[in-house]
């Protein structure tokens, strides 16, 4: 008997339907052991995923482990009956995702998807049994108020609570092994924190043990014993947590680390006091205007919004989701007119100017979205998209195509970019062509909302360098929306921090991490994933 | 050279295609028969399908009259032959036509919100009146002519394709790139052309094909009530009409032209669902949650 809950051996798996038998992962080794989280580490395409399917598995049909053994608590995985696993699942291991909203039923209350896993497994198990243990498990998860939170549906949770339920429901029955995939991504930086502390708090009550799927080396730093790093399939290095943080064995990792954002503050640069765009009192209404009341009934999304930008500079906007930022970015960029207020770029105010107007103006704001999958037409070859914007301004076909080759250039691709369509590129050469794309009308304002959010650390490191030295060379300024402090504060000259619509605190980047004034500003930035260790890396 | 003798991979593919999709193989091969059916119909062993006889009434099947005569004794399978033309005139025009209104219609209702409200309730309000009685009522106004069933079939089918049409636009529009193109100052025109109709085409042409199978049918119908194209020119609906009274006698002349518009109709349909499985794939992927 070992005292490990999983052990995984030169695990292989690949793609079955093909005759080449292309391998997805191959040589995969780790274990985890009773109260100990195990963080899996990589970008996307790194496997980690099909490693944890493999365990629960749920690999994708056309998937199937080809060499190699998974013993869960002594039993081998590879090879059990479907019967047998799904008898594991649940019992022995249970998962947890990134979409906790897509994982719950939206018709049933949270409380019966709980009680309903105790239905199935345990028949015997009377009714007020079933709600007892229930109730003791919204405990145990920290769920305030379990006794009303559980009679909710869905819909009616923050997207915390919403992965509380899920951990509640994967513990139900007690499993020896918790499969964490990503579970933190989706939620704003106090949630994830929150959840992290839950999750640390669990493994130490009920020593369980946790296989912790993620890609960002600020959580291992947060929560894991040991990990393990991968890449395209193989894992490159594992070991103690704090062994490979502080004297990572190969450089892919030592990479990973260093992309971390965060891990630097920028210096301070001067920049020319030369106002670019001049926002003042902006607010928005979402007015759900129902069929026979002309009220408006939501809350504002944005309260009083004001703020300079100035030429050369890049102003940082943070605030978690539903903070207003987007719609903040959105009203500036006129995809939305704002409900009240003034935008004034330079000497003209646009904020609630004519659609036909407007199209003038357009060409000093561009934005780039945060998803590069879904901002690229795709039915629209590269050299189509990226003339469409010079062209709209008059420039003529000739000389919009030799732009779109500099620009293209200039974010760093070549010209046989031109004939291809977005779908034959990976998310950060889309989102280089999104950038190149919104240049072509020479803007004076980039609005860059989460624009690298979507991206892998070391893709996201890219496209902000790129960012800065668009800034420099072209005197862009930028507005740069985030709710990822430690990207803010590596790349902004300024920051605004947001909440519930409102801008609690502005300032210069170095002066609002060193002495937040606003109790927010302050758990933001307490929140923040991996801030010991960086804090340590920064001073070392 | 044709492009597919050049390009063996082109062979290749396609037959892979049909071999994963057997539907499409078999919608296409029952269209394409049906097409050179109507084409082809004076080389098919044919004579006048209006050429009367009163000598030849009832006759059976036989190697001159291949599916029997008519109580006219009209020769029923040249009938037959040149009546797919009608059914298959009716299918395609009605699908082209109210694809082609319905996707204006549908986009401008879809881009310009402030047209949505008006536009959206005229369409409830034409769905609302039961597409055989308007095809009726169009019918018995101007009077019995392939142009005018036409136009009463189509008139009915539009709307769905308007509520298809504007709810694919709703969720493109919403799409980052249609954004971006709008914060680019393209023209609203141009918008809709270049950015959305290439990405909403999918779904409506597989609904074009359900249009044009349910076409065939209110036509046949329509023609078997007496009120669809008129009883000189042979269309399957008439045969059935005529042959409505001489069932016992002569069952072929029902069932021949059921069974022709039955097969036609499910090729159309299945034809239809395989492309949606081949096409939709594509479209789950463009509009798709990838949040």
């Amino acid at each position: 008997m070992t005292d490990n809950i999983l052990a995984i051996e030169n695990l292989a798996v690949a793609v079955i339907a093909s005759p080449y038998g292309t391998t997805v992962i191959k040589d995969v080794s780790l274990s985890v052991g009773r109260q100990e989280i195990v963080c899996v580490v990589g970008e996307s395409g790194s496997g980690k995923s099909v490693t944890s399917f493999s365990v629960m598995g749920i690999l994708s049909p056309g998937l199937a482990p080809v060499a190699g053994s998974i013993k869960l608590l002594g039993e081998e995985l590879i090879g059990a009956s479907a019967a047998r696993m799904r008898e594991l699942r649940g019992p022995r291991m249970a998962m947890i995702f990134q979409e906790p909203m897509t994982a719950l039923n939206p018709v049933m209350t949270v409380g019966d998807q709980i009680a309903e896993i105790f239905r199935y497994h345990k028949p015997g198990m009377s009714a007020s049994d079933i709600q007892d243990r229930v109730r003791s498990l919204a405990e145990d998860v920290r769920l305030p108020d379990p006794v009303n939170i559980i009679r909710r549906y869905p819909h009616q949770l923050s997207g915390g609570q919403r992965q509380r339920i899920m951990i509640a429901m994967a513990l139900a029955l007690e499993p020896a092994l918790l499969i964490a995939d990503e579970p933190t991504t989706a939620l704003d930086v106090t949630t994830q924190k929150q959840i992290l502390d839950l999750i640390r708090d669990l493994v130490a009550r009920r020593g369980i043990g946790v296989l912790f799927i993620t890609h960002d080396f600020g959580v291992v730093a947060e929560i894991a014993d040991r990990v393990v790093v991968m890449r395209a399939g193989s894992v490159v290095e594992s070991g103690p947590a704090q062994q490979v943080l502080a004297h990572p064995q190969q450089a892919y990792t030592r990479s990973l680390i260093d992309a971390v954002p965060g891990s630097k503050l920028p210096e301070a640069r001067k920049i020319a006091d030369n106002v670019l765009l001049r926002v003042e009192n902006l607010s928005k209404t979402y007015g759900s205007r129902g069929l026979f009341s002309s009220r408006p009934t939501a809350a504002p999304a944005l309260q009083d919004a004001s703020l300079n930008l100035r030429r050369g500079e890049i102003l940082g906007i943070v605030g978690e989701s539903g903070s207003g930022k987007s719609t903040l970015a959105r009203c500036i960029s006129r995809l939305q007119m704002p409900s009240s207020g003034d935008i004034w770029l330079g000497d003209t105010n646009i904020a609630r100017m004519h659609e036909r107007k407007l199209r003038r103006h357009r060409k000093s704001i561009q934005v780039v979205f945060q998803d590069p999958n879904r901002s690229l037409n795709p039915r629209l070859r590269i050299g189509d998209a990226l003339v469409e914007g010079a062209r709209n301004f008059g420039i003529g076909t000739r000389e919009a195509s030799d732009k779109s080759r500099q620009l293209l250039a200039l974010v760093g691709m070549d010209d046989s970019a031109l004939t291809r369509f977005p779908h034959q590129f990976s998310g950060g050469q889309r989102q280089r062509i999104c950038i190149a794309r919104a240049l072509a009308s020479e803007p004076d304002i980039l609005v860059a909302d989460e624009a690298v959010s979507a991206l892998d650390v070391s893709v996201q490191a890219q496209v902000i360098e790129l960012l800065e030295d668009l800034r420099s060379r072209l005197g862009l300024a930028i507005l740069f929306i985030t709710h990822d402090l430690r990207v803010a504060g590596q790349l902004c000259d300024r920051l605004v921090v947001m909440q519930s619509g409102r801008i609690v605190e502005q300032g210069a980047t170095g002066d609002l991490f060193n002495h937040p004034r606003e109790p927010y500003t302050r758990d933001l930035l307490a929140a923040a994933p991996g801030r010991v260790f960086l804090a340590r890396a920064k001073t070392a | 050279m044709s492009v597919a003798t050049a390009n063996p991979a082109f062979f290749r593919n396609t037959i892979g295609l049909m071999r994963r999709h057997p539907g499409l193989l078999f919608g296409l091969v029952v269209i394409s028969a049906m097409i050179i059916l109507a084409v082809a119909a004076p080389w098919l062993h044919t004579v006048d399908p209006t050429h009367i006889r009163p000598r030849m009434r009832l006759k059976p099947p036989s190697s001159e009259f291949w599916f029997g005569t008519d109580s006219s004794g009209r020769d029923l399978w040249s009938r037959i032959a040149y009546g797919s033309r009608i059914s298959l005139i009716v299918g395609a025009a009605v699908a082209s036509i109210s694809l082609v209104i319905g996707l204006m219609i549908g986009m401008i209702a879809g881009v310009i919100r402030k047209l949505d409200g008006i536009i959206m309730r005229v369409m409830d309000g034409v769905m609302a009146i039961p597409a055989i009685l308007l095809a009726i009522m169009v019918v018995s106004l101007f009077g019995a002519a392939l142009e005018t069933v036409i136009i009463a079939i189509t008139l009915p089918e539009i709307p769905r394709v308007v509520r298809l049409t504007r709810s694919v636009v709703l969720t493109v529009r919403g799409e980052a790139y249609v954004e971006a193109a709008i914060s680019m100052g393209t023209p609203t025109p141009i918008l809709m052309i270049r950015h959305i109709l290439p990405n909403i085409l999918a779904p409506v042409i597989v609904q074009a094909t359900f249009t044009a199978s349910a076409a065939i049918l209110i036509e046949a119908s329509l023609s078997f009530l007496g009120i669809g194209t008129p009883s000189e020119i042979p269309s399957w609906g008439n045969i059935m009409a005529d042959g409505r009274n001489y069932f016992q006698m002569a069952p072929q002349l029902i069932i021949a032209p059921g069974l022709l518009v039955a097969l036609t109709v499910l090729a159309v349909n299945i034809l239809g669902d395989s492309l949606r499985d081949l096409l939709d794939p594509r479209f789950a992927r463009s509009v798709g949650d990838t949040r």
